[in-house]
């Protein structure tokens, strides 16, 4: 196991009878990159703020490097804790350039030191050439890559992205976070990127924490989030899961669009919730076919379908482009998963 | 020590701790120096000295109480009528001079209305030379409405008000969507009744707003209205005060006063309604110009002529001749510069010191309803800042019982305690005059210090904290450089404003203390017309700072709106 750069323990946040932080415990190794990822509103911003020191939690202990930040009797000020901080709307000083900015971490550098880190900062976001414009002179995208170099200046322990990508736009959001993430693994910088958004998530973290209501439901490689959800949220709000019923049989679960090779050990009779993804279902057009196509998006190179199934149950199917069919089509929908699918107890929502 | 043996993040926890409460109490003790004086006033309304009552009711009260209504009345109907009819005038429609007269018709509000009182009595009097020569060529027999009366102060104080509702109804006429003004064409109404169904009423919030402004500065004056022997309650208390000698009548009079004040800001909101000054945000087309053609040109033109020149171009021009004049008389110019640059330099230090110690404290309260946004800092900063609506003489009242208070439980305090009678230290002294000008000019250093405030947000502090920056630092090198411009506006608002203030001056100022504006009453009310011209001019010219603030704010609202 790899050395941790961060911990925190049994950490709570409460704000009356809203929960920011239930009973948090996570890890942070050296050099990784950590997601959190959750619907607004479920305190992965307010997790930021407790690492950083910009809040107090009611209970628990934040430690980073063997050294206490926060506990019962220990605060240590943010501006002592060595873990800074990436905005949303980036919160670059109005007043100073790019290079004061970037300078501002760095007050106890000599001139010469600081004017050489600074360099270096910039040139590892590209942004050497714009050292002496103003914030308002520069673009969405390298304001926000401004705000990592400032955040990188001080070579911090841990640097907290909070929603760093949001207020830009979609092209220029997927090309700046693989750049930012390739900064942060060129420099061996431990983070912490909170986004609400799934897509994101798998595609730059190490590891991704699904938190809701405070909690953390599960951590681990996206693949594994992906592959074996922990709970149904993580099933919904990871990779756009359809949910349709089943009954365990001796040969496999059945369900309405046949029936699955697995019962997972469950007794005969068992009901069960199935999480199932659009490429695990293959529709055929038929006439006498029970499932009736509802929509149909196009997304370039596929073609995602909306079905209802005879029980009334929708679940989406992927598709070549080639094969378009129009609203209301029968269809033949059968499950074809090639794999395992996760599944949970019938109509227990929640956990 | 504790502490130092203690823990260094112990340490920081409870310097966390104690800073919070720090911001939490600072705006609450801010409004308690403006809340208690007022407190203090109304008490003295519960013990009311009978035989007062029944002598002011007997005699000059029901007269002040009639003349105060009238005037604002008279005032209320000038400054509506002038303000939304320019504002109307230069914005739909354009005609010769339409421009120039679209931030000229601002400039009134840079003279005082006891200046421009002191120019028309000596301008229209019996005496002056409008009667003198109407006289020299129609005869002996006729004769102008008596400027010294009512009807004049109503006059002159709707001359130099109406650009409060002028500034204000241009802003607001101006962001009116020219789609809502076309629909109602479109349905058949002509471009007056248009103005008077729809214009007028979307205006209402703002017309609201300014009519109330002029209507509090008419309220506090007391100078105007004695030129014009038009007694009001401002006047009456400064008379029973200071001609009569009768602190307590004047204290219990200005609490009467103060429910007076009270009042006129309750029908403000009430009248407002649920509606604000403006909606920012929309950049929609501006209703469109018309192009004036025929006569009608012609009578726009004259008419804002008439008031430009009425209420700036005549009362400028005669301080400038008479200036002129008096400097050019040997005798008197080598007084007027000694006695002059005396003046000058007592009244700056005196405008500075206040303006300086009312943006810090604008500052403090700023800051601490930014840290703490509940429903009791909000109510904390709205009563700090309610001095703007309270008149001068009220403000001297409760400041004077405040002071002599605090310097009975000094003086008690000393002579128990080591057998001392230190005397008293505030009453009478430069204390209490700044006390009472920053009391009545908070909202003007707060709303310059607050809305440059905006511009740090927090997540800018935030940043600078995981930065490794302490809160000091943060202060320093954030916040300052970018709320610079915002104090030094702030400042400049509240210096003026000192160097104009009359009322709660001629009450409180120490002996050798006297100001310009003091200077200014004290000749004028003697009718030395020639004497009084230089301070006023000083007055007027630095009273142009804010004007000019004011213009480029206007003028940044609405781009393209001198087109």
């Amino acid at each position: 196991m790899a050395e941790t750069i961060l911990s925190l323990s049994g950490i709570e946040k409460h704000y009356g009878n809203i929960p920011a932080a239930v009973d948090v415990t996570l890890d942070v190794r050296v050099g990784e990159l950590l997601v959190l990822l959750g619907p607004s509103g479920c305190g992965k911003s307010t997790l930021l703020r407790l690492i950083s020191g910009l809040e107090t939690p009611d209970q628990g202990t934040i430690s980073s490097n063997g050294r206490v930040l926060s506990d019962a009797s220990t605060l240590v000020p943010p501006e002592e804790r060595k873990i800074s901080l990436v905005f949303q709307d980036n919160a670059l000083f109005p007043h100073m350039t790019v290079c004061d900015n970037v300078a501002f971490g760095l007050p106890k550098h000599k001139a010469g030191a600081r004017t050489r880190r600074v360099g270096e900062v910039l040139d590892m976001v590209r942004l050497a050439d714009v050292a002496g414009r103003y914030p308002h002179e520069l673009s969405g995208g390298q304001q926000q890559r401004v705000a990592l170099a400032r955040a990188l200046a001080p070579q911090p322990a841990l640097v907290l992205l909070d929603e760093p990508f949001s207020d830009l736009d979609r092209t220029l959001r997927i090309a700046l976070r693989d750049e930012v993430r390739e900064v942060l693994k060129a420099n061996g910088t431990s983070a912490i990127l909170v986004t609400h958004d799934q897509e994101e998530a798998l595609a730059v973290g190490d590891r991704v924490a699904v938190q809701n209501a405070g909690r953390i439901e599960q951590i681990g490689a996206p693949e594994d989030l992906f592959k074996t959800p922990a709970s149904r949220f993580v099933a919904e709000f990871v990779g756009e899961t359809d949910f349709i019923t089943g009954e365990v049989t001796p040969t496999g679960i059945r369900t309405e669009i046949g029936t699955l090779d697995q019962t997972d050990g469950m007794p005969v009779g068992t009901a069960v919730d199935i999480a199932i993804r659009a490429d695990d279902v293959a529709i055929t057009p038929d006439p006498n076919g029970p499932g009736t196509v509802v929509s149909r998006t196009f997304t370039g190179m596929q073609n995602v379908y909306r079905v209802r199934l005879a029980s009334g149950a929708i679940v989406r199917s992927l598709q070549p482009h080639t094969l378009v069919l129009t609203e209301g089509t029968h269809v033949q929908v059968r499950a074809a998963p090639g794999h395992h699918l996760a599944w949970f107890p019938a109509g227990a929502y929640g956990n | 020590m504790e502490l130092s043996s203690s823990l260094s993040t112990v340490r920081a926890r409870r310097a966390t701790a104690a800073r919070r409460l720090l911001w939490s109490t600072l705006p609450v003790m801010v409004a308690a120096m403006v809340v208690v004086p007022m407190v203090l006033l109304v008490a003295r309304l519960l013990h009311p000295t009978g035989e007062v009552w029944a002598q002011l009711w007997g005699t000059i009260l029901p007269e002040m109480i009639r003349n105060t209504l009238l005037l604002m009345l008279g005032v209320a109907v000038i400054t509506l009528a002038l303000g939304s009819g320019l504002a109307w005038l230069v914005t739909a429609y354009r005609f010769p001079g339409s421009r120039i007269f679209d931030w000229a018709l601002i400039l009134p509000l840079a003279v005082p209305t006891y200046v421009m009182g002191f120019v028309y009595m000596a301008t229209f009097d019996f005496a002056g030379p409008v009667q003198t020569t109407l006289r020299a060529w129609f005869g002996a027999d006729i004769a102008l409405p008596n400027i010294r009366s009512g009807g004049g102060a109503i006059l002159v104080m709707g001359l130099t008000l109406y650009p409060y509702v002028y500034f204000l109804a241009r802003a607001a006429f101006r962001e009116q969507s020219s789609s809502t003004f076309d629909a109602a064409r479109a349905m058949g109404y002509t471009r007056l009744q248009t103005f008077f169904r729809l214009v007028l009423p979307l205006a209402r919030p703002s017309l609201v707003a300014g009519v109330t402004l002029a209507l509090l500065e008419a309220m506090t004056d007391f100078a105007t209205v004695r030129f014009f022997n038009f007694r009001t309650m401002s006047e009456g208390i400064v008379h029973v005060w200071q001609g009569m000698m009768n602190r307590d009548a004047a204290i219990e009079l200005s609490a009467l006063f103060l429910f007076f004040a009270l009042t006129i800001v309750i029908v403000e909101r009430l009248l407002r309604g649920r509606a604000r000054y403006y909606q920012p945000g929309r950049r929609t087309r501006q209703i469109t110009r018309v192009t004036l053609v025929g006569w009608r040109k012609w009578a726009a033109t004259a008419t804002c002529t008439a008031i430009f020149g009425a209420a700036f171009l005549l009362p400028a021009a005669r301080l400038v001749s008479w200036t002129v004049g008096d400097l050019s008389n040997v005798a008197t110019a080598n007084v007027l510069k000694t006695v002059y640059l005396g003046y000058v330099v007592r009244t700056f230090a005196l405008a500075a010191t206040a303006a300086v110690i009312a943006v810090l404290i604008a500052l403090i309260l700023a800051q601490g309803t930014r840290m703490n946004t509940g429903r009791f800092g909000r109510a904390a900063t709205r009563l700090a800042t309610m001095g703007y609506a309270l008149p001068g003489a009220v403000i001297a009242a409760g400041v004077l019982i405040t002071v002599a208070i605090i310097d009975r439980t000094v003086m008690s305090a000393s002579e128990s305690l080591f057998g001392i009678n230190p005397g008293l230290l505030l009453t009478g002294s430069i204390v209490g005059l700044l006390y009472a000008y920053v009391v009545r000019f908070m909202a003007v250093a707060y709303n310059s210090v607050e809305s440059s405030m905006v511009k740090v947000t927090p997540n800018m502090e935030e940043a600078a904290r995981t930065l490794g920056a302490t809160p000091g630092r943060v202060m320093w090198r954030v916040h300052l450089p970018l709320i610079k411009v915002g104090m030094a506006a702030g400042a400049a608002l509240v210096f003026v404003d000192v160097m104009k203030e009359l009322p709660a001056t001629i009450l409180l100022a120490p002996f050798g203390m006297e100001t310009l504006s003091m200077w200014t009453y004290m000749l004028a009310a003697e009718s030395l017309w020639e004497s009084a011209a230089l301070p006023s001019l000083t007055i007027v010219i630095v009273g142009l700072i804010p004007v000019m603030l004011l213009m480029r704010v206007g003028r940044m609202a609405t781009p393209g709106g001198n087109q």
